[in-house]
């Protein structure tokens, strides 16, 4: 999901017990991902929002700082489903 | 047992890989397997031993920027499926719901069976196909399991070539259909023609003694 702002973002994540993570893609500076995990309707919920632009946050709240599983897994998922998921079983 | 219900359970699990609109892949791993797994278990695995720490885990929504995953967690495994934009959620969460609930009892049983109950089913339906279709071939079977691993091989005589492609789908079908899902199928289907023997009935023996010179000099 891409998302245009932070604005966006908070309007997404809004009232959900919320834990964010974050990743600066090293190959393309401008491309910046974010995870939010949350639990809805009794189903716990990852869900990876993509961005342009680095999202300034405010209230003195850090992504990156946040504790938080290590996203390298959720990472190298999204990479494998959009490429060889789709290929083989 | 290995009973028709699991064999249900197989065939929906199949149904949702072959049939529902929108699903990429469905996927199925041990929860506690770390060897021969491949990247994306390995990562999947991880990410909910993760999460496990914080939150009690029996089903997870993941959706990347690219495509969606709807994963299960049973006491034995991880299931679920890939998914793109034309899928129906509700009905894909409803789908491995069904099997998440039904798989580890399915297991339990499966690891009491003794593998010949297995052939001997497999059997049955292949007498039944063939009966069915009123082929008058052969058939014998042998299977061994290795921990989650079925391998083997049926051979199934026919009496002429026109069956044998018709005949492969069916058995390749009973076989997929039998074999427990989460266990990887390594169980060849190998089709044979009478052709060839009813031909070499025919000959003088002098005559199959040449064919046979032949084909050792092959």
């Amino acid at each position: 999901m891409r998302i245009k702002n932070l604005d966006d973002f908070k309007r997404l994540v809004r009232n959900r017990g919320t834990v964010y993570f974050t990743r600066k893609n090293e190959v393309d500076s401008e491309e910046y991902t974010y995870y939010v995990l949350f639990k809805d309707s009794g189903v716990d919920t990852v869900i990876a929002y993509g961005s342009d632009e680095p999202l300034k946050f405010t209230e003195g709240f850090n992504p990156e700082e946040s504790e938080g599983i290590n996203i390298t897994f959720l990472v190298e998922i999204e990479e494998l489903t959009s490429c060889c998921m789709g290929e083989s079983s | 047992m290995i009973n028709r219900e699991s064999t249900s359970l197989s065939a929906f699990f199949l149904g949702l890989k072959r049939d529902t609109r929108g699903v990429q892949q469905v996927f199925i791993f041990p929860k506690s397997q770390e060897k021969d797994e491949s990247l994306f278990h390995r990562n999947l695995r991880y990410l909910i031993l993760a999460l496990s720490d914080r939150i009690s885990l029996q089903q997870i929504w993941v959706e990347t920027t690219h495509s969606s995953i709807v994963v299960r967690v049973t006491r034995h495994f991880v299931l679920g499926a890939v998914l793109n934009e034309k899928a129906n959620l509700a009905l894909v969460s409803a789908l491995t719901g069904r099997i998440a609930s039904k798989v580890d009892s399915y297991f339990d049983s499966f690891r009491r069976t003794d593998t010949r109950i297995l052939e001997n089913r497999i059997q049955d339906r292949i007498d039944e196909t063939m009966a069915s279709s009123r082929s008058t071939g052969t058939s014998r079977l042998e299977l061994q399991v290795d921990g989650l691993s079925i391998s083997g091989t049926v051979v199934v005589t026919v009496p002429s070539q026109e069956e044998v492609s018709t005949m492969k789908e069916r058995i390749q079908g009973i076989v997929e259909e039998e074999v427990p899902f989460f266990c990887e199928n390594k169980v060849s289907v190998d089709i044979k023609t009478e052709i060839a023997l009813f031909r070499i009935r025919g000959l003088t023996r002098q005559t199959l003694s040449k064919v046979i010179q032949r084909i050792q000099g092959m």
